[in-house]
């Protein structure tokens, strides 16, 4: 089978380096006088191969690239995570470092310290940094180039892009928690602070230090909304046969970015990193793919099974705990799983082995130059009583725990009732994705952990930071019960 | 459709000036988002349209001189050319019906032209 990337070419790869006058400009500006060989460049891997046309050699031709399961694949691709101390950041390091990249990261704790505030921890417990990079390197022969830095320290962040050189840069690095940035002023300011100068400081980084250098940037399925119109919700970008009509009139809206309508102070952060992102691989051809990511869900990736201090944390708490994670949590515990408002609020989700697949595949096909595109990242959309009734009828059959459901008051602003079309053709379409893991089958995983004493005793100690308090409205109290269920 | 991949740009020009229908013009880049989103519906035009039209791309970053010599000041732009005479012109993501007439309209200037 041809594999997905194959027909890339150097125009997509981080070692090519053109020679001339770069021609920066945006759709509809005319072109400036640029030197005539700006189509040639050179290979920073093969010198020999003097100048030549990026087109005319493809990944499969390319000896730099080998075949293997996610398609042609960048031999020592260097990739640099950012974040890498988090749920995310560190399965990507180990999953990446299994199959040969070479991995850096960098992370300043501060997830470890927004669970400490809500005062609660990962109910799956987690190594010091030190004992985890140890533990890579002896167990699974991974060597990680970690350092402990804040992505606003302009300086410390330059000198180590300037270090690494990194062909591919992942970009985790945010605060991901939609509550957290609703609890008053300081914590949104703080959020958007964080999020967005974050993002800023990076890009100008990478435009001065490593230009060629794509990022992956994770964005948020949420950054959408929820439109009632019922219209789909694209790809962050419309399609060439999405209309607008005006009178008699009609323009194609083809190209442009789809409507956001971000449902906390947190989204918007997201937001406007799409807009910066989007604006500097127009004003300096730098090239990104965001990702709009759904809910992940899961505790597995092979490499986590090798030993314990390998594992990534999980949060259940109110502020980090993502929704099929809480469910299974309560389940445990015997709190009942809790819907916000109707429960019949949509979301798109996906387990965390499939999100490392869909990153692997993203890197091994890195944008061209001035290439800003979008994936929605989701393997299925459940409404979250579908998911409160999976969790609870496999906490009852297979672990013999009587879990109820409730409806409590919702402590959010947003629409529970809604019609809900996510298209998210490109991850299989364009880069082979193909999920591999069922819900049904990772759910089951979560309960096999997380039922263990050690860690059930975990969940035990901190069962009263899981439901919510804080509303949207700025008040801080316990959300109402609205109906308890038990049977489904 | 002729790929720019394949012929140089001297057999563009001797292929464009000496075809014996219009010929449609994408100025596309890759980095354009617009480019991108309309290839799917320039591959419906061209099946509703290939026997009346001959269809080409060009990559305004590869083929630099050809984008020049047709004033391209923006992409995407969807041009209808009838050998040396530039028929009509579009700039920008346009829907399927705008790039239908601009066809049938390019058409219906090249007959009365030779009447």
């Amino acid at each position: 089978m041809n594999e997905h990337n194959a027909d890339n070419t150097c125009w997509n790869c981080p070692m090519f380096e053109f020679k001339g006058g770069v021609d920066f400009r945006a759709c509809g500006q005319s072109a400036g006088e640029v030197e005539e060989g700006f189509n040639m460049g050179s290979c920073k891997r093969r010198p020999d191969l003097g100048f030549f046309d990026p087109s005319s050699v493809n990944f499969e031709e390319c000896p730099e690239w080998e075949k293997s399961e996610y398609g042609y694949k960048l031999k020592k691709m260097k990739v640099m995570i950012l974040g890498i101390d988090g749920y995310l950041g560190w399965s990507l390091a180990l999953w990446l470092g299994g199959l040969g990249y070479e991995i850096s990261g960098i992370d300043n704790y501060s997830r470890r310290n927004w669970v400490k505030e809500k005062g609660s921890h990962t109910i799956v417990p987690i190594a010091r940094m030190t004992q985890r990079l140890r533990k890579a390197k002896e167990v699974l022969g991974i060597n990680i180039n970690f350092r402990e830095i804040n992505l606003l320290d302009r300086n410390r962040l330059r000198e180590f892009l300037e270090e690494v050189k990194p062909d591919v840069i992942v970009h985790y690095a945010e605060n991901p928690s939609a509550p957290y940035s609703m609890v008053d002023d300081e914590h949104a300011v703080f959020v958007q602070t964080n999020n967005v100068m974050g993002t800023l400081r990076l890009l100008f980084a990478i435009k001065d230090i490593v230009p060629n250098t794509p990022l992956i940037k994770l964005g948020t399925m949420g950054e959408y909304g929820t439109p009632l119109t019922g219209r789909p919700i694209f790809e962050g970008l419309f399609p060439a046969d999405a209309v607008l009509k005006w009178g008699d009139r009609e323009w194609s809206l083809g190209g442009e970015l789809t409507p956001r309508d971000p449902v906390s102070f947190y989204h918007v952060s997201k937001v406007q990193d799409t807009f910066n992102v989007y604006e500097a691989c127009k004003y300096w051809w730098l090239r990104s793919y965001d990702i709009m990511q759904g809910v992940i869900y899961g505790v597995h990736i092979p490499a986590f099974e090798e030993d314990d201090d390998l594992r990534t944390r999980f949060d259940v708490d109110e502020w980090f705990g993502t929704v099929i994670n809480r469910f299974v949590a309560q389940a445990i515990v015997d709190i009942p799983l809790t819907l916000y408002g109707s429960g019949h609020q949509k979301r798109g989700f996906l387990a965390l082995s499939d999100a490392m697949q869909c990153m692997t595949r993203l890197i091994n096909n890195p944008p061209a130059p001035g290439v800003y595109d979008v994936v929605n990242q989701l393997s299925g959309v459940y409404s979250l009583y579908e998911l409160a009734t999976t969790v609870a009828k496999i906490g009852k059959e297979e672990f013999g725990l009587a879990p109820k459901i409730q409806r409590l008051e919702n402590p959010r602003v947003e629409a529970d009732e809604h019609p809900y079309e996510a298209i998210y053709k490109n991850l299989p379409d364009k880069f082979g994705f193909k999920p591999n893991v069922k819900l049904e089958e990772e759910i089951y995983r979560m309960f096999k952990l997380l039922t263990k004493p050690h860690i059930k005793a975990r969940i035990e100690e901190k069962k009263h930071v899981i439901l919510p308090k804080t509303h949207w409205s700025g008040e801080k109290r316990e959300s109402k019960v609205i109906e308890i269920i038990d049977k489904f | 459709m002729w790929d720019l991949k394949t012929i140089d740009e001297k057999e563009f020009y001797d292929k464009v000036l000496n075809c014996s229908k219009p010929v449609f013009i994408d100025f596309w880049a890759v980095w354009c988002p617009p480019c991108r989103m309309m290839e799917p519906l320039l591959n419906n035009i061209i099946e509703m349209y290939k026997d009346k039209v001959e269809f080409v791309k060009v990559n305004v970053d590869i083929n630099k001189k050809i984008a020049r010599d047709y004033d391209i000041q923006g992409v995407p732009s969807y041009m209808i050319v009838k050998g040396r005479k530039k028929i009509k012109e579009i700039i920008g993501a346009s829907s399927k019906k705008q790039l239908a007439n601009l066809i049938d309209d390019a058409i219906k200037i090249i007959n009365n032209g030779n009447k």
